[in-house]
């Protein structure tokens, strides 16, 4: 090997060492706030013609950001989420089919501090945006049902939103045995078990099934 | 025949420039992707390989069709091999067409190997194949007919301006293009002549609203048949269009 090349390459070397630790250095030095906390972009309809027809792909990255934000200031125990509600605003708006986020994002916005956001009413709001564009997903309907019980403890509501979801061909038949349930036994343990371990047998999702069992756990 | 032998020789120049290896690219990132997305989000891998992969599709297609298109004239220019190639018995038509097909050909290869990495990725985060495969199968091929207009657009460009510029015109087109539908929505509430005008404006620029389905696709929803077919069709008749004019602008160039 040439001498040029040797002394060119060490020179690489060390010039990629020192960019490495100044951006490390850079990055340690500015608040987290700067970097995580900011959104530039805040309507859907902008970024959806930004994307060039790939607005799936934008909605993805909303979403993926949504859980990353949620995760971070959770981990934290921050205990408020002020991007969260606009995030998935404009995850669901770009693609309106994307039903994890509704499913999900309620609940990361219902539960109060610091489990979540403490927006009930936002994750309503959310949930029955995904109902309007996606009215065969009965899981939607349930989730639906689960925060009228579980958080706004409005028992009628919750039992309409579970004789709604009932309706949609192939809901799961628990459907309508939670509409009669919240109906009639409101308020009582029982019905709240109920709720959770239909949770727990009806999603394949690890994450979902553990907090399932917690929740369980918590009610023995 | 004079077409073909012009289509192999713009292939394997195309070849040459390595602008086969954009595949090899793609497939790295998709892999990359499907891994990374499963540690940093929840529930939608299978959307992001799609969505990603569609959108990946598009972009590296649309620089090979803008890079390589708007060269094909200048360069034989440049290097006068035109003039060689035109002193045989080659009609400047011949020449214009067989630079085409040799270009839409080798985007049609990179495409269609870009199509199966993709599906490769698919098989990657979601085991075996489903009837939804087929229609990411459907959106790539709506994708190749958009590179097909961009690739006649840099062609036309080229006949008659220097690649810099044809290269800036055709990527304005394309993203021209994508907002076809809303440019049109906002001509038709003029008055006048310049309604008239606005209106005419919007046919002339490709519309590629209706071949935007990788969201619909990501969610497993089919796509009609009549808009395969409306696409198929608008796709040929624009591409010939762009293309007569390309024959023309070439024929009045005066060579010297």
């Amino acid at each position: 090997m040439r001498r040029g090349s040797v002394g060119a390459g060490l020179l690489l070397a060390a010039c990629l060492a020192l960019s490495v630790a100044l951006v490390r250095r850079t990055d340690e030095q500015r608040a987290a706030t700067a970097r995580d906390e900011v959104l530039y972009l805040h309507s859907p309809a902008l970024l959806r013609r930004l994307s060039l027809g790939h607005e799936g792909l934008v909605a993805d990255l909303y979403w993926t950001r949504a859980v990353q934000y949620f995760g971070m200031r959770h981990h934290a125990r921050k205990g408020t989420f002020p991007l969260l509600d606009p995030l998935l605003e404009i995850a669901t708006a770009l693609d309106p089919k994307l039903t994890v986020a509704y499913q999900f994002g309620a609940s990361f916005l219902s539960p109060p501090p610091p489990d979540g956001a403490g927006q009930p009413e936002k994750a309503i709001e959310l949930v029955e945006f995904g109902i309007r564009h996606n009215p065969e997903k009965w899981r939607l309907f349930y989730n639906l049902g689960f925060i009228y019980y579980l958080e706004m403890k409005d028992y009628a509501r919750a039992s309409e939103a579970f004789g709604r979801g009932a309706k949609v061909p192939g809901a799961h038949p628990f459907l309508r045995v939670l509409a009669a349930q919240t109906a009639e036994h409101a308020g009582e343990v029982e019905t709240a078990r109920l709720l959770w371990e239909t949770t727990l047998e009806s999603s394949t999702d690890p994450l979902v099934r553990e907090n399932a069992r917690t929740h369980l756990r918590g009610l023995q | 025949m004079t077409v073909l032998t012009i289509a192999r020789s713009t292939f394997r120049e195309a070849a040459r420039d390595r602008v086969l290896y954009s595949p090899a690219v793609f497939a790295v990132l998709m892999t990359g992707a499907a891994i990374l997305v499963g540690q940093v989000s929840i529930g939608i891998e299978r959307q992001v390989v799609i969505n990603l992969g569609l959108a990946a599709v598009t972009f590296f297609g649309v620089i090979v069709a803008i890079l390589v298109g708007t060269g094909l004239v200048a360069k034989e220019i440049q290097k006068r091999t035109l003039y060689t190639v035109l002193s045989r018995p080659v009609e400047r038509w011949q020449f214009v067409a067989g630079k085409f097909v040799g270009l839409a050909g080798t985007l049609a290869i990179n495409g269609g190997l870009m199509g199966l990495g993709l599906l490769a990725a698919l098989r990657y985060v979601s085991p075996g194949f489903s009837g939804a495969d087929a229609w990411v199968l459907v959106a790539v091929y709506f994708i190749l007919l958009q590179l097909l207009m961009v690739c006649g657009l840099a062609l036309l460009f080229s006949t008659f301006s220097s690649p810099l510029l044809a290269g800036v015109f055709s990527f304005a087109l394309f993203v021209l293009g994508n907002f076809a539908q809303e440019l049109r929505d906002v001509a038709q509430s003029g008055a006048g002549w310049v309604h008239r005008l606005m209106v005419g404006a919007t046919y002339l620029m490709p519309n590629f609203s209706a071949f935007n389905v990788a969201a619909g696709v990501a969610h497993g929803e089919s796509i009609a048949s009549l808009l395969i077919l409306h696409n198929s069709i608008y796709a040929v008749t624009y591409t010939g269009m762009v293309l007569c004019a390309a024959v023309l602008a070439f024929e009045w160039r005066e060579l010297q």
